[in-house]
């Protein structure tokens, strides 16, 4: 077993083995055990062990020189440095161990830290502005033409008064007919053009004297033919639901003009 | 023949006056769309309104019950307004229920009281007064306490309150 290289065997020995089959046999197990040992693998390490090993070597007394007479004093001998970082494999830093160990901290740190981002947005957060809109021109119109009503003292006045709020829910009708996706603006509007003209307009011009009417009432009936006529025409460029809607208008005005010129016959009868 | 030629005329002069009324204000169909939308309540009443005068002209003391219902539909906007903190809303807003209140009801009040200078008028025409001023020192403080301060919010304040005189003034004696 000292021999170094079992294929090249000193002579006496070779000698021996041609002559001693026992021993020849004993060398058969030994090459075989020796070859079995050279193919087994080396198995993995972090290199932990030989840290262990090197550390305890490191930590060993010194070697006892006191003994021999060409060494100096144990004192004054120092045993070599081992430079451990040169020699040892790297630890490899696992965080599995320290993630399981440390988890709570974790959760806790990244809670505050949302926390943190959050309150540093919505503190200084002000109530969303509103996109300002323009104010109604109708809103507008139809508030005057209400005073105005009410200010109104003669019949004349207030037909006119009445005249003009028909005009203006007619042009509302006539400038929002396709923009109304449902219609529902439409209708409402036809409705209030229906009880201003038939129900405000036709009966305050019922109220007009005699030998006004002509004078005040005819303007009125060529305005409501106007406004049947303007409808018919923006109905035919209009989508159905809003087309309906003026095409109802213009009857109503057309209705109320009727109405208007038979008061004037009246009169003049 | 001539008479029938010359209103065709009339018309199709009208027509082009009518038809040439351009888009207010340069707004957008669809911003006439949706401030129509926006307002739609506040308009139907005011029509309603109008047309309720209309209908009992002569009758002052129910014209100026006609406008109760008004001044409810704006105070309840201008509420929501200022709930939102819209600046623009509460100033228009403001604007519309002063004028209604100063230039509608109150000389409404003021032709109602003479006309109701005797009988049971009179007693609708202050109940109508009271009430009337009940909601406005209600608006006003409502104002004063729960809305922004906003100079928005302070003119209407301000309007409120010579409304309030001016309703007073309309029917004492």
């Amino acid at each position: 077993m000292a021999v170094e290289e079992p294929a090249n065997l000193p002579v006496e020995l070779g000698e021996h083995l041609d002559g001693c089959e026992a021993c020849r046999a004993w060398m058969r197990s030994y090459g075989q055990m020796n070859e079995a040992l050279n193919r087994l693998a080396v198995p993995a390490s972090g290199g932990y062990g030989k840290i262990a090993v090197l550390e305890r070597v490191r930590g060993v007394p010194t070697i006892n020189v006191s003994q021999s007479t060409n060494h100096k004093p144990i004192d004054s001998v120092k045993p070599m440095p081992i430079d451990l970082e040169d020699d040892l494999p790297k630890k490899k830093r696992q965080l599995a161990p320290f993630a399981a160990k440390y988890w709570p901290v974790g959760v806790i740190a990244a809670t505050l830290l949302v926390g943190v981002i959050a309150w540093l947005n919505l503190r200084g957060q002000k109530p969303q502005q509103q996109t300002p809109q323009p104010s109604d021109p109708m809103l507008d119109n139809v508030v005057r033409l209400n005073v105005e009503f009410a200010k109104a003292q003669a019949p004349a006045d207030r037909v006119e008064v009445l005249t003009k709020l028909a005009d203006e829910l007619n042009q509302e009708m006539r400038e929002i007919a396709r923009a109304d996706g449902t219609g529902e603006n439409m209708q409402a509007l036809e409705q209030m053009y229906r009880k201003v003209v038939l129900q405000g307009l036709v009966a305050q011009a019922k109220q007009v004297a005699p030998a006004q009417r002509a004078a005040v009432l005819g303007p009125i009936a060529n305005r409501l033919a106007a406004a049947k006529k303007i409808a018919s025409e923006t109905a035919a460029a209009s989508p159905e639901h809003s087309a309906v809607r003026l095409r109802n208008v213009a009857d109503i005005a057309g209705d109320g003009a009727v109405e208007i010129h038979k008061l004037i016959k009246e009169a003049a009868i | 023949m001539i008479r029938s030629a010359s209103i065709l005329l009339i018309v199709a002069a009208l027509c082009a006056v009518v038809g040439a009324q351009g888009p207010k204000t340069g707004l957008t169909a669809a911003q006439q769309q949706q401030l129509f939308q926006r307002n739609r309540a506040m308009i139907q009443t005011l029509v309603d309104s109008t047309v309720d005068m209309s209908t009992m002209s002569g009758d002052y003391v129910y014209r100026a019950k006609t406008y109760r219902k008004v001044i409810m539909e704006f105070q309840r906007e201008l509420g929501s307004a200022a709930e939102t903190s819209d600046a623009g809303r509460i100033a228009e807003l403001g604007s519309h229920l002063d004028t209604l209140m100063r230039q509608g009801l109150a000389p409404s009040m003021r032709a109602a009281r003479q006309q109701a200078a005797s009988g049971t008028g009179k007693k609708d025409l202050m109940d109508l007064r009271d009430r009337t001023v009940e909601l406005v020192d209600w608006l006003q403080d409502k104002a004063r306490n729960q809305w922004a301060d906003t100079p928005e919010v302070r003119d209407v304040i301000q309007k409120l309150e010579l409304s309030k005189k001016e309703l007073n003034e309309s029917v004492s004696p």
